[in-house]
């Protein structure tokens, strides 16, 4: 009555979104899982040499070296929220961010073939990582629809987490000049959407809504289910420069009939970074990494809901390891930007915009330890806390 | 024995070279360093010229390994690269070991030219001049310790090219940090403490050494080496500690140290022939060059008197005495005839013409005592002939006070012996010990480890240049009041 509906097809919910003019920063592929990476702008994911690296590119695993390694990410989960006024097609809007919650991101576990053989007889790594998520909220009372009627107790949540749970296998060739590997990776896509709201009319015509006319309450939420294969290489011409390139396939979505028509795919996404180590600072006891990173997403269904072109997220930083007794200290610091371009069709759903940010991170990481401590942070464009990420990597003893 | 190392080393590099594209340089460089901690030096030296021939160059800094370009991942914790300076280092050490004095000679000359030749590259170790400076000593390479010198005076202070240590003997590695006055240290960040990155402690001989703890007033006989009889031509010699060897310069003259004084007496002529010493003052006279150059005594300082009287040996004493200042360290030689009557030991002049007539002898005693009141250290050499008389022989008289420290050439009931050297003929003992002064080159020796040094360099009859294992085994110092460590 008034409110324009999203989604009007049989078994799905009816949901009113008044959008076009709803940006948000688009987390759902861009979404960093919170590792070392992270604090340099995410520039080196597809050269790392970690757990992560199931997910990033399995080639990574070829350096996972002798020992078997277990890594551990907590971090925070941050949502955006729209507070709207006055015209509910057209209405006015604050944006605000906010941190969220803590949450484990990632789980690793990676071990060496053959010990003996190192980098030449290959790893395997498992993890559960979380490689997109979104959550948004609106809200607003007192909304004046086109036709007269009023909306209050307006509310609406759109929430996305997709975690993977990736098996790869990483080797190197004799010379470590070259790393491949390859993985399988089984996604959960939990997405959630709901609206509700009061639609009111003035039957006296003293301007206020005094009679209820329309009650909406709509809830979509399903757990996708997908399976998509990465692959990965990364070319070590010298012991200090390294290329990396991965691909992830798409991955369509089954087993969410309720909110296929939202979100159906998880996209292709193609990694390059290039990363360089310079050695020979404070007489080779400190050395300083650059690396940069861009990651294309595409080939993705467009929901009604989610709405957006192909993507393209660059980002880069460097971290200077600096010698400290008998540990490193790594400081880093990068930026990330992605030109998230947005459908911006009225009524059709969400938009994202670009979201640039600003990375900074350090760790601790003792040179006769097992274990090494990462605190990453970044900066939103839309202000409010930074994201935090913490992880631990723990090193077994052979 | 120069077969066995051609053989050797053509059947490994032979051997090696079918296997040096499979095998990797840092396998056949881990040889090297094995057969170098297990004295296998033609070994060791093939080793390290086989990793030289698959990767060239040496290098001072960290090699880095294929790993991760978010880490560094070193070769042996950042160790330098030197399989040129391990061959040579080998190859010194060959020259050392070795009985033929001709491959001796060969080896020395290859070490010699193969340090240089890292010099000329621009490798300024301090390890690389030490070892250099030692090879040319051997040598008696005059020129090419001049050549060093000038090189050193050049390089001094920015000789900062690393070699890898654990090539070298951790007693020379300590010698090396001394000589130079700063700590040792490899290249590279201290990826993780290893205990055995330091060097072993240094050991006493023990039971060897007269104990500092006993009544100096309570007779102790002479102390005298024993073969180790699993080895009977090479003994274990105790490792030197870390700033053990006091500062000095690694090549040219040690620097002098001006309160160190010495009286060097060598006495040919003897009208008593049985117990002469023909090579006597030509003995001195290296002992003096070894004290002047290798030791840190001024020149001025030092007195020589060849074939001289007693009553010259007084004089001498007594000249010296009056010059040293409170507290100076003395140093005494005495190569001639030595007697022992009634419980004293004398030291005959040329001019001395009856073994108990001591007319014409000065008492040991007479030497130290103008010395003594002055209240100085005294470090006395003895190169005597000690046949046993009534069962005892020179050498038996000890003093109970002042600061002495008496060492014998030779054991009770032994005569001294002698080698050719380049055509002269002198004391085994001297020999040896002028090799001892040449290789540590220190002005702060301890007086110990050089006997101990010496001991091992006349049982393996020098660098091999000239003849074989010598059956002369020196007595240890006896200590009057003085610590084994104790410096001259």
């Amino acid at each position: 009555m008034g409110a324009r509906k999203l989604i009007s097809a049989a078994g799905i919910a009816a949901v009113t979104v008044s959008a076009g003019w709803a940006q948000v920063p688009d987390l759902l592929n861009a979404f960093d899982v919170g590792g070392r990476a992270m604090g340099m702008g995410g520039g080196t994911y597809a050269v790392g040499a970690d757990t992560m690296s199931t997910v990033e590119n399995p080639a990574g695993l070829a350096f996972i070296g002798s020992s078997t390694t277990m890594g551990l990410v907590v971090r925070t989960l941050p949502g955006t929220s729209l507070d709207l006024s006055r015209s509910f097609s057209r209405p006015d809007s604050s944006l605000s961010a906010d941190q969220g919650h803590f949450s484990v991101t990632h789980i690793g576990y990676a071990f060496p073939l053959d010990r003996e053989r190192g980098s030449t007889g290959g790893a395997v790594g498992i993890s559960f990582s979380t490689i997109g998520y979104l959550r948004e909220e609106r809200n607003g009372d007192g909304l004046i629809t086109d036709s007269g009627t009023f909306i209050r107790t307006y509310n609406l949540l759109n929430r996305h987490r997709h975690d993977a749970i990736t098996l790869a296998y990483g080797r190197s060739n004799n010379s470590g000049t070259v790393n491949y590997g390859i993985g399988v990776m089984y996604v959960l896509a939990a997405v959630n959407l709901s609206e509700r709201y009061n639609e009111l009319i003035d039957t006296d015509g003293d301007g206020l809504p005094d009679q209820l006319l329309n009650r909406q309450i709509s809830s979509n939420s399903s757990v996708g289910r997908g399976v998509g294969v990465v692959v990965g290489a990364q070319f070590n011409p010298r012991p200090n420069v390294s290329f990396g390139i991965s691909a992830r396939s798409p991955i369509d979505l089954n087993g969410n009939a309720s909110t296929s028509q939202i979100y159906d795919r998880i996209p292709m996404k193609i990694s390059g970074s290039l990363a360089f180590r310079n050695d020979r600072l404070r007489n080779g006891r400190d050395y300083l990494v650059f690396g940069a990173q861009v990651d294309y997403f595409l080939d993705e269904k467009k929901g009604q809901v989610i709405q957006r072109d192909d993507q393209v997220v660059i980002g880069g930083g460097m971290e200077y390891n600096l010698l400290v007794g008998a540990s490193r200290v790594p400081i880093r610091v990068g930026f990330q930007t992605s030109n998230a371009r947005g459908a911006s069709v009225p009524g059709r759903g969400i938009s994202f915009r670009s979201r640039d940010t600003v990375t900074f991170g350090f760790g601790y990481h003792p040179l006769n330890g097992n274990y090494g401590f990462d605190a990453n942070f970044g900066s939103g464009t839309v202000g409010g806390a930074f994201d935090m990420a913490f992880g631990l990597t723990y090193r077994f003893s052979n | 024995m120069r077969k066995y190392w051609t053989i050797v080393t053509v059947a490994l590099l032979a051997g090696g070279a079918g296997v040096a594209r499979a095998q990797s340089w840092a396998d056949i460089y881990q040889q090297g360093l094995n057969a170098s901690k297990q004295q296998r030096w033609s070994d060791a030296r093939a080793h390290f010229q086989r990793a030289a021939a698959v990767r060239p160059d040496d290098v001072s800094g960290p090699t880095f390994l294929p790993g991760p370009v978010t880490e560094q991942r070193t070769w042996r914790r950042g160790a330098p690269y030197s399989p040129r300076f391990g061959a040579a280092y080998a190859a010194l050490k060959g020259a050392t070991m070795s009985q033929d004095p001709d491959e001796a000679d060969s080896l020395l000359r290859a070490a010699a030219r193969e340090f240089e030749d890292l010099i000329d590259k621009g490798q300024h170790a301090k390890a690389t001049y030490y070892f250099l400076g030692q090879a040319f000593s051997l040598l008696k390479d005059a020129d090419g310790n001049a050549r060093l010198d000038a090189r050193f005076a050049q390089m001094q202070g920015r000789m900062t090219w690393k070699v890898d240590l654990e090539i070298i003997a951790p007693e020379e590695r300590g010698q090396i940090a001394d000589v130079f006055g700063d700590p040792v240290e490899q290249s590279g960040p201290p990826l993780a403490h290893d205990p055995s990155d330091l060097a072993p402690p240094g050991t006493e001989p023990g039971p060897l050494v007269a104990d500092p703890g006993a009544d100096p007033g309570t007779w102790h006989p002479p102390l005298v080496m024993q073969p180790d009889a699993a080895r009977p031509n090479i003994l274990e010699v105790p490792r030197t500690t870390v700033g053990s060897v006091g500062a000095s310069r690694p090549v040219g003259r040690v620097a002098p140290v001006a309160n160190k004084f010495a009286l060097v007496i060598g006495n040919s002529s003897s009208l008593l022939e049985d117990l002469a010493v023909p090579f006597a003052t030509k003995d001195a006279q290296i002992f003096r060059d070894s004290l002047v150059h290798y030791t840190g005594y001024p020149d001025p300082n030092v007195d020589v008197l060849l074939d001289a009287t007693a009553e010259q040996i007084r004089e001498a004493v007594q000249n010296l005495a009056e010059r040293i200042p409170e507290g100076a360290t003395v140093t005494f030689f005495f190569a001639g005839v030595g007697v022992h009557v009634d419980e004293r030991d004398y030291l005959a002049g040329v001019d001395a013409d009856s073994e108990n007539d001591t007319s014409r002898m000065v008492p040991k005693m007479a030497v130290y005592q103008p010395f003594m009141s002055k209240g100085a250290r005294i470090f006395a050499f003895y190169e005597v002939n000690r046949p046993l008389m009534g069962g005892k022989t020179f050498g038996f008289e000890y003093p109970m006070v002042g600061m002495i420290a008496q060492m014998q050439a030779t054991k009770p009931g032994d005569r001294v012996q002698s080698v050719n050297r380049n055509g002269d003929e002198i004391g085994v003992f001297v020999d040896a010990a002028s090799r001892v002064f040449a290789e540590m080159r220190s002005n702060r020796l301890p007086v110990m480890e050089f006997a101990w040094q010496t001991f091992n360099a006349m049982k393996r009859s020098g660098a091999g240049l000239h003849g074989g294992s010598t059956t002369q085994v020196i007595t240890l110092p006896v200590l009057s009041n003085m610590a084994s460590d104790t410096r001259f």
